[in-house]
């Protein structure tokens, strides 16, 4: 049944319902789009003009098929209050998102690996209590805290790093670097916690199987048992995991974006339901959309690469 | 920020036999939330202070005597709001939890009893859902119907609507196989009345776990939308824009921004803990199987 190309398929079906969803939902904002981004003031005369100028008197079948041709060939729309085609910013924004997201998953995956192993291995000694109360209690720490704490730490009390701000990497890549580090880090702390908890739980159900004893008999310390045998097969839930939590941290980046002030595609969305720029909504929901059903297209077809087994 | 829906469980008995310390979880989560919901109760008859009223002689006061944790910008009593703050926090999460429960649960079941074209069907809507992590789904709602606690409630339920069906539909597929239901299925009992009376009361406690899990990842929600100013509108009290608003003087009164932080993580940790607990006393496994 979970063939590749059937996976695929279904994915594409799923996004084509969501981006339907998606129109139809932003035309239920009451009252008319053009009205909406002009404001009340403005007069009737310019909000005709404007529905003329988008197209907005057409029927809405034909709105949709115009804003799907213009997806597919790149264009996302002109934004009925800035007049501006959105395209560009919402790539520029969304590459910012990705410098943050892509480095904090990285990390986290990272850290949770070699941590959740060691909780797994030191299960009954003192420092594998500390890491899964640790993680545990990182865990509820919502992401915009660790982001306040760490500036209060980090930048106002130590002064090492700039509190917020963002600088574009080729203007000033050191600067760059330094206004990364304690967003990257914020996200990290929380998505580490949650992936630790994974492996660990991942690692012990591996330690106990017949593999594990077999590679110990023929001389292996239980580390090295685990490590060359052990992490394969953790690898499949702790990966289906880290999928789902990239997503999540995609979204809720929109948060960090907002604590350390970085233009990232999440400011952008909050800016746009903030001005009603209902045209800028409705690409950035299908640009982070798109993103996370692809990604759980990955981890499904990673699924049928590492183990065999759900390709019945 | 969304977090994982269920963990991968430990099957192996060697697994289950070393995680002792568990039912500390259960009572210590236990003890954490009530003391929540037991927070949001006394705050509903009584505050120290009224948690709206604003005096400006009183600003940004530290911790006195009179206002035990200090003072916000206008002067308004921290304690009582953050008492206060427990309201809403709460009511997200029960209705949240509760729309996922009433629409996750049936159509899970329904997948995994009736197969074929309907299990399809309720899949593809998962899937769809799915597209839809629960505070983009939020933030979207907040531009359509205009931002407030009833919008953000709705989004965060409909958000989580696909972790329950996934829950129920593979409980569902495992008791299905089981004698009982073969032995209810040939006295000739409708498929309505063995999903009620048979299916139900055996992934109780698998849902009753996943409602946990849904509570702490609506609270962290709730308090990412106000802090995005797309939540709880002001002046109802909310921890998400409480931090948000005192963020601005974090060099000036540091524990201002700490004492929501530190109610939202409570209520988080006491809901995850109770989770752990109630799944390892209940010996909730891992549904996929």
């Amino acid at each position: 049944m979970r063939t590749p190309l059937l996976l695929v398929a279904r994915t594409l079906v799923t996004l084509c319902a969501a981006s339907v969803l998606i129109f139809v939902l932003l035309r239920l904002v009451p009252g008319d789009p053009a009205q909406v981004a002009l404001g009340v003031d403005a007069t009737p005369e310019l909000v005709q003009a404007t529905r003329e100028r988008f197209g907005l008197d057409r029927p809405l079948v034909v709105q949709y098929l115009e804003w799907m041709g213009g997806l597919l060939t790149g264009h996302f729309g002109t934004s009925f209050v800035s007049g501006q085609e959105m395209s560009a910013v919402v790539l520029d924004r969304t590459a910012v998102t990705l410098w943050l997201a892509l480095p904090s998953i990285a990390l986290a995956l990272l850290i949770a690996t070699v941590l959740g192993t060691w909780a797994a291995l030191r299960r009954r000694s003192v420092d594998g209590l500390v890491i899964t109360v640790g993680s545990q209690m990182l865990m509820a720490v919502p992401g915009f805290l660790a982001g306040v704490l760490l500036v209060l730490g980090l930048s106002l009390g130590l002064g090492w790093l700039p509190p917020s701000g963002w600088v574009v990497p080729a203007d000033d890549p050191a600067a760059f670097l330094a206004h990364l580090v304690l967003p990257v880090l914020a996200l990290t702390a929380v998505q580490a916690a949650i992936l630790t908890r994974y492996v660990r739980e991942a690692m012990l159900e591996v330690i106990g199987q017949d593999y594990i004893v077999e590679a110990r008999s023929k001389g292996l310390t239980r580390g090295q048992a685990l490590v060359r045998h052990g992490l394969r097969n953790a690898a499949v839930p702790v990966l289906t995991v880290t999928g789902v939590q990239l997503s999540a941290l995609l979204v809720g980046a929109v948060v960090i974006e907002s604590v350390f002030d970085v233009p990232g595609v999440g400011s952008l969305l909050v800016e746009a339901v903030a001005g009603r720029d209902m045209v800028s909504v409705q690409g950035i929901v299908m640009v982070l959309v798109l993103i996370t059903v692809v990604l759980n297209l990955c981890v499904d077809l990673l699924h049928t690469v590492i183990d065999p087994r759900t390709r019945a | 920020m969304r977090r994982p829906q269920a963990r991968p469980a430990a099957a192996a008995p060697e697994a289950r036999r070393v995680r002792r310390p568990r039912s500390l979880s259960l009572w210590l989560g236990m003890a954490l939330s009530a003391l929540v919901v037991l927070t949001a109760l006394v705050s509903l008859v009584w505050t120290p202070f009224d948690p709206v009223a604003a005096d400006s002689s009183q600003r940004l006061l530290g911790t006195t005597g009179e206002h035990w944790l200090g003072t916000d910008k206008l002067g308004r009593d921290v304690l009582s709001i953050l008492m206060a703050g427990s309201q809403v926090a709460l009511l997200v999460g029960f209705v949240a939890v509760g729309i996922a429960l009433l629409i996750g649960t049936p159509l899970g079941i329904m997948a995994a009893m009736r197969r074929g074209w309907v299990e399809e069907l309720i899949l593809r809507f998962s899937d769809l859902l799915l597209a839809f992590p629960a505070l983009l789904l939020a933030i979207v709602f907040a531009a359509v119907f205009g931002a407030g606690t009833v919008s953000a409630m709705i989004a965060i339920g409909l958000g989580s609507v696909p972790g329950f069906a996934r829950v129920a539909r593979a409980a569902t597929l495992r008791i299905m196989q089981q004698d009982y239901i073969a032995a209810a299925r040939i006295t000739g009992l409708n498929s309505w009345v063995i999903g009620v009376k048979h299916v139900l009361p055996n992934l109780a406690g698998l849902v009753l776990v996943q409602c946990t899990v849904t509570f702490s990842l609506a609270v962290l929600a709730e308090a990412a939308l106000s802090y995005l100013g797309l939540g709880t509108p002001a002046p109802d009290p909310s921890w998400g824009r409480m931090l948000h608003e005192s963020q601005q003087f974090l060099s000036l009164q540091p524990l201002l921004t700490l004492w929501p932080g530190l109610a939202i993580a409570i209520t988080v940790l006491g809901l995850n803990l109770l989770g752990d607990g109630l799944r390892d006393r209940l010996g909730a496994g891992d549904p996929r199987g």
